[in-house]
């Protein structure tokens, strides 16, 4: 695991809420038997939209996901950490996730960043008016900086043992 | 002030091997389930750690996500190879399996409690979500992913955050025809697919002390469709009698003592839930989905909502993607959905009773033309006691297929996956985009309701059902 403890990276907005493990990985992926080289499988039914969020050239490279509530829904496959890691992010951001999600992402090293529901919104309105292929580089560098490493139980709002966690963006 | 604990207080209390300040407690676990596709990689890390399974006997492997339903051999190469990788790890690390062709094998979550393994009390650690299936018993269940499953290997024992506790009061006495199905479904329509978000759930109510161990299995399966950490019910009679005479129940003395313990597993009259929810039974209908989460359920006699009266942002967002995967247009009426597959089957509803209900439902009756049905039990047992009751035949007689035991289609990791964008009637637990084939799409209903619009072409209730050829004769 490559331990997180500060990352600045740009985001990208998936505006789905509810999104369940079966559409971060489908299960037939899951037959796998290794830890990782996921990375050709992440929302591997959705890519096969030419309009999906993750095919736009002008998001590549993006390292933060930000999502709808309950991210990470269903399924207990660990495999849709392995999956979100090995595509390149190194956190994601929604009001709530799956409590199993949760869990899986805090043992891989995976940010999982819950904040309110309209910072959320306005991190994925400004996520999607800073890409577009004519301004790469103005693209909104997010940053999340873990601050209870070590002690990763300490927050008692975060059912399944996430870090606690502080937010800023340069804006 | 609370002057007691709730049941699920009282099992975490029992289990806890260590705690600190500003720690998760350290639980002990009584019982691992194990299946093929969430464990490879936990038993390699295992290796390359250099440690062994800390209590082999404690830990029992099944072959369910991965195996076929018409054959017991597995032509997926993947799929095999992950099967052989289990049976591997298990006899090297000297673990009870239940493989491919066993008259044990089955789905993990229906082979676990029918052996007689899951007990009141216990704690049960699975790599799979529906791990909440066994609070039924009284039990503390809870789902992990591979890096926990790892751990429970070496140590026996979960670092986990104490949840939060809900109860979930069931008032009012429902109408024959409304099952355990219907009634967890309303319920996660009611407060949502993730409604109870870092809570373990306990079911309480007349309409639960009614129900059967398979129904309870039934309503905790889905806890986890309500986001629910654990679904929970505290045991009673219903419970010590299912369980007399398993193969893995205490016996003589200890079948005493152990009652008698199973007894003091209840919530206490002075205990208090972080969290209560009431739901009014009594004027239940059968309940189906019209979406692609576990949440977006409406009656049966209900119609396709209309996103456009939905008036939170994301919810109408979703609604509106939903009707679209589901090709669905506001305002029909839920019983003009007309499907091209029945799938019964599933550790939700792959039991005696619920294929009982079907059975009882197809009797004299046959699968609509156009209509394909699986039959697929939860286990080979169940399969077994199923054929000694007729079942099969009524099922081969109505037009249905009478398959081995496996997840089958409930979810798309074996053969059994739906081509195309075929609707599907499904007992299973999830309705979500891709779930029983990269387009199916998927109404999650009871067992009956499932038997029910096999016959007709479209969804339907058995009292929707026009009488049998033998009811006619009989009058
Ligand atoms: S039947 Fe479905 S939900 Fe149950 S364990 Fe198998 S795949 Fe999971």
């Amino acid at each position: 695991m490559q331990p997180i403890t500060e990352h600045t990276g740009r985001c990208v907005a998936l505006r789905r809420s509810d999104v369940d493990t079966d559409q971060i990985i489908p299960a037939e992926f899951c037959k796998r038997l290794t830890k990782t080289g996921y990375e050709d499988t992440l929302f591997a039914g959705w890519r096969k939209d030419p309009g999906f969020v993750l095919n736009d050239p002008a998001h590549a490279g993006a390292t933060v996901l930000v999502a709808g509530h309950n991210f990470g829904t269903g399924s207990s496959r660990e495999h849709a950490v392995w999956a979100l890691r090995d595509w390149g992010f190194r956190a994601v951001i929604a009001s709530s996730f799956g409590d199993i999600f949760l869990r899986n992402a805090w043992k891989n090293g995976l940010l999982a960043v819950r904040l309110p529901e309209d910072v959320v919104a306005d991190l994925a309105d400004r996520a999607d008016a800073a890409s577009g292929p004519s301004s790469p580089s103005t693209w909104s560098p997010a940053r999340c900086v873990e601050t209870a490493c070590g002690r990763p139980f300490r927050s008692t709002t975060a059912p399944g043992g996430c870090c606690s966690t502080v937010w800023t963006t340069s804006a | 002030m609370a002057t007691g604990y709730t049941l699920a207080e009282k099992v975490w209390q029992s289990h806890v091997v260590h705690e600190a300040e500003n720690e998760p407690d350290l639980l002990y676990v009584d019982l691992h389930l194990v299946h093929e596709a969430s464990s490879p990689q936990a038993f390699d890390g295992l290796r390359s750690a250099g440690r062994r399974v800390r209590r082999p006997e404690l830990t029992l492997a099944v072959e369910d996500h991965n195996v076929p339903t018409d054959t017991t051999v597995i032509t997926d190469l993947m799929g095999r190879h992950q099967v052989e990788t289990l049976r591997r790890n298990c006899a090297e690390q000297g673990i009870e399996i239940f493989p491919l062709g066993d008259s044990r094998q089955g789905i993990v979550h229906v082979v676990g409690p029918e052996r007689g393994f899951v007990q009141p009390g216990m704690t049960v650690i699975c790599g799979d979500s529906h791990t909440s299936t066994h609070g039924a018993f009284g039990a503390l269940a809870f789902g992990v992913g591979t890096s926990d499953v790892e751990h429970v290997l070496a140590t026996q024992t979960l670092a986990l955050a104490r949840p939060k506790t809900m109860a979930v009061e069931f008032t009012g006495e429902p109408s024959p025809d409304v099952t355990a199905k219907d009634l967890i479904l309303a319920l996660i329509a009611h407060i949502g697919a993730n409604g109870a978000h870092g809570h373990v759930i306990e079911y309480r109510g007349p309409a639960v002390r009614r129900l059967s161990m398979e129904g309870r299995m039934t309503m905790c399966n889905m806890s986890v469709e309500a986001g629910a950490r654990a679904g929970m019910i505290a045991p009673d009679d219903t419970t010590f009698a299912y369980l007399a005479d398993r193969p893995h129940s205490p016996r003589g003395a200890d079948w005493d003592t152990a009652v008698e313990f199973w007894r003091s597993m209840c919530t206490d009259p002075g205990a208090v839930f972080d969290r209560i929810v009431t739901i009014d039974v009594s004027a239940l209908t059968p309940f189906v989905t019209w979406g692609t989460n576990p949440g977006q359920a409406v009656p049966l006699t209900g119609a396709v909502p209309d996103p456009s009266s939905v008036s939170d942002g994301a919810e109408r967002a979703s609604a509106e993607r939903a009707l679209s995967y589901m090709d669905l247009v506001p305002g029909t009426s839920m019983r003009d959905i007309a499907v091209d597959t029945v799938f019964i089957g599933s550790c939700t509803n792959g039991r005696l009773e619920d294929l009982r209900e079907a059975a009882a439902v197809l009797a004299g009756r046959r699968v609509a033309p156009n209509v394909r049905m699986l039959v697929v039990p939860g286990s080979m047992e169940v399969r077994r006691a199923a054929e000694e009751q007729g079942l099969h035949r009524v099922f081969l007689a109505a037009g249905a297929q009478w398959r081995l035991s496996g997840c089958s289609m409930c979810m798309g990791m074996n053969a059994d996956r739906l081509p195309g964008s075929e609707r599907v009637a499904s007992t299973s637990n999830r309705n979500y985009e891709g779930r029983q084939g990269p387009q199916a799409r998927t109404h999650l209903v009871s067992p009956a309701v499932a038997a029910a619009t096999a016959v007709a072409g479209h969804l339907a209730a058995p009292a929707d059902l026009p009488g049998r050829e033998s009811d006619a004769a009989d009058h």
